[in-house]
């Protein structure tokens, strides 16, 4: 990675279509995230800041501009090389958990380590660590059904963590938790930020979290309209 | 990797699971199910055929054709020496063949009568009854088909007219001495049948006869004279050629049956697949390609399949044992319809029915579930994960 740049983005420019018409989603955004930091895309529901996460996760393409993550241009990648970027240097966590209804805590988090084809032994061993880093380790063999909101979203947490991502993404991750929780989620991964130097870009809304980011963009009608680092003078 | 996670989503989505492979599991039993049963059904036809009419073969007048009523009057002479010596050791019934008409409640009817050695075992009919009333005239043995349609019970009288081998016609009164319940409506319907002494005296026929069945497991014999062997294969080739016929329809029949169970487990496997979309998205956030979505969805759809002839192997197993051992009643006596069905149908599920049908339901799994997870797996990511899949 060039310079601890983990994400570069150029000219992006998104539009989906709208009848005959095109919405322009995001406009001209240039940014560049680095390893380690702690981002918030931030604005108003339609501000672009979840389909700007979509694209840096592969999960959606650019309509114009470049875009790099971890020295992959995303923009001249097939699906299959972004699913094998997704799953070897990614973590997604999802503002509604999508965990799957019919795995346990434990095979949830398990899932990314098979999708990796890593050995059982091995698997056993990190999902372990992961579910007591989200303090789930009583829950382990719990169903999505049978657990808070909160566990639910720990859980995301350590499925997305458990195969050491560079990257995490998260979006809107505390929209459906109460303060308590949403601040107990926003602590594990401060923590896990200082402690596995993983970067995590985060679209949200949430003004109870932005405290606890290094960085936020905020993104207005597809523009970024501010670009703030927080440090502890400008807090 | 892909059939560690299939089998994993398979038990852990227990009732999805269970309804999905009932749904295979019903259709995989019904396609047995309702074919056996037709399979068993032309089987028991031959067997009938060959237990009560043929027994091991035959042999015929040169002139005799059973479907030429007017060849009768011709068709009958003494048996050749080496034919007559088979019928002297019991191993052998001759038959003569007439037409005669019956006057039934004031009504006439033609009929075919055939003289039968009373006391005959080569084929399976009660001739013993026609020599039980030696005070009888003409004892007369008929089916219950002949029965209803003649409204004669046992014990009733009947006028009887023949033509004599003088050409002269004769009447003369029949007692009906038993009624038989014959699944061979060949041997029932029009059929009139009297003790073979009997008939060679009012046909002034004496010794003579038209054809002799012999029992199974005889051999051909080297001289019969002028006299036609026939073979079994001869003897059941109108009804070979009537299962023959009859296999276009057999094959509707199993193709519509087939897609039937296609539409159910397609459904079953569309609803639980489209449900899914959420879990697709997913699965390709974390990493899974679209082509091991596809392989994911479809070998889930394999393995049900496989559950699904597990599960037909047991408990349905027991049904296919049980309704292959005991049979499985008719509702009505077909027989007097022209139709030569079992009261107790036993159904023949023959090992290519069972391997044929597994195949083709096995595929049909594989393809109903290939085609919509193939659908599905095209759709963009950020779509599977809002859950919206088109339907």
């Amino acid at each position: 990675m060039e310079n601890n740049t983990v994400i570069s983005i150029q000219n992006l420019i998104k539009q989906f279509p709208v009848g005959r018409e095109f919405f322009t989603a995001l406009k001209n955004i240039t940014l560049d995230l680095h390893k380690g930091e702690f981002t918030g895309l931030v604005g108003p529901s339609g501000s672009g800041k979840t389909t700007l996460l979509n694209i840096i996760g592969g999960l959606d393409s650019p309509t114009e501009g470049k875009v790099r993550v971890l020295d992959q241009p995303l923009d001249n990648t097939t699906h299959n090389e972004r699913a094998r970027l997704r799953r070897k240097y990614m973590g997604f966590i999802f503002q509604s958990y999508n965990l799957l209804p019919v795995y346990t805590v434990f095979e949830n988090v398990e899932l990314p380590l098979i999708l990796n084809k890593m050995n059982k032994e091995d698997r056993i061993q990190k999902v372990n660590q992961a579910i007591e880093w989200v303090g789930l380790t009583n829950k382990r063999n719990s169903k999505p059904n049978m657990l808070s909101g909160g566990e639910c979203q720990r859980t995301a947490i350590a499925r997305a963590l458990v195969h050491d991502p560079v990257l995490v993404m998260a979006d809107e991750p505390t929209a459906n938790l109460d303060a308590e929780n949403s601040h107990n989620i926003m602590k594990i991964l401060t923590k896990l930020n200082k402690e596995l130097d993983t970067s995590f870009v985060f679209a949200t809304h949430d003004e109870k979290i932005m405290g606890y980011l290094k960085r936020i963009i905020r993104l207005e009608d597809g523009n970024i309209v501010n670009d703030k680092k927080i440090t502890k003078e400008n807090i | 990797m892909l059939f560690k996670i299939a089998l994993k989503n398979l038990l852990g989505a227990r009732l999805r699971t269970f309804l999905n492979v009932f749904v295979t599991c019903i259709s995989f039993f019904m396609i047995i199910f309702i074919t056996g049963l037709y399979d068993g059904m032309r089987q028991h036809a031959k067997q009938v055929t060959i237990d009560t009419e043929i027994a091991g073969g035959a042999y015929w007048h040169p002139l005799y054709d059973p479907s030429d009523p007017m060849v009768f009057e011709d068709s009958h002479s003494t048996l050749p020496p080496k034919i007559n010596d088979l019928v002297n050791e019991n191993k052998a019934v001759p038959i003569l063949v007439s037409q005669a008409a019956i006057y039934p409640n004031g009504r006439i009817m033609p009929v075919i009568m055939k003289g039968i050695h009373p006391s005959q075992n080569i084929v399976n009919m009660p001739t013993n009854t026609l020599e039980k009333n030696k005070d009888i005239n003409i004892p007369v043995l008929i089916g219950k088909g002949m029965a209803n349609n003649t409204k004669l019970n046992i014990g009733d009288s009947f006028t009887i007219r023949w033509l004599d081998s003088d050409g002269t016609y004769d009447a003369d009164e029949g007692t009906v001495v038993h009624i038989m319940d014959t699944e061979n409506f060949k041997l029932d319907i029009g059929h009139i049948w009297i003790p073979l002494k009997k008939a060679q005296e009012m046909l002034a026929l004496e010794n003579e006869v038209t054809y002799v069945s012999y029992a199974i497991g005889e051999k051909k014999i080297k001289n019969s004279g002028s006299w036609i062997h026939r073979d079994v294969d001869y003897l059941i080739q109108d009804i070979e050629a009537a299962i023959e016929a009859d296999k276009p329809g057999n094959q509707i029949m199993f193709t519509i049956l087939l897609s039937l169970a296609a539409m159910g487990i397609f459904n079953a496997q569309v609803l639980s697949i489209f449900r899914r979309g959420k879990e697709i998205g997913t699965l390709m956030a974390l990493g899974m390609t679209r082509s091991k979505v596809v392989g994911l969805f479809t070998l889930e759809g394999g393995i049900n399949a496989i559950l699904a002839s597990a599960l037909t192997l047991f408990p349905f197993g027991l049904i296919f044992w049980w309704t292959a051992e005991h049979g499985v009643p008719m509702p009505m006596d077909y027989s007097e319809m022209g139709f030569m069905i079992a009261k107790q149908l036993m159904p023949v599920y023959s090992f290519n029915l069972i391997v044929t049908t597994t195949v083709l339901v096995f595929f049909i799994v594989i393809i109903v579930s290939y085609l919509p997870s193939r659908r599905i797996a095209k759709m963009k990511p950020t779509n599977a994960l809002k859950g919206k899949t088109g339907i």
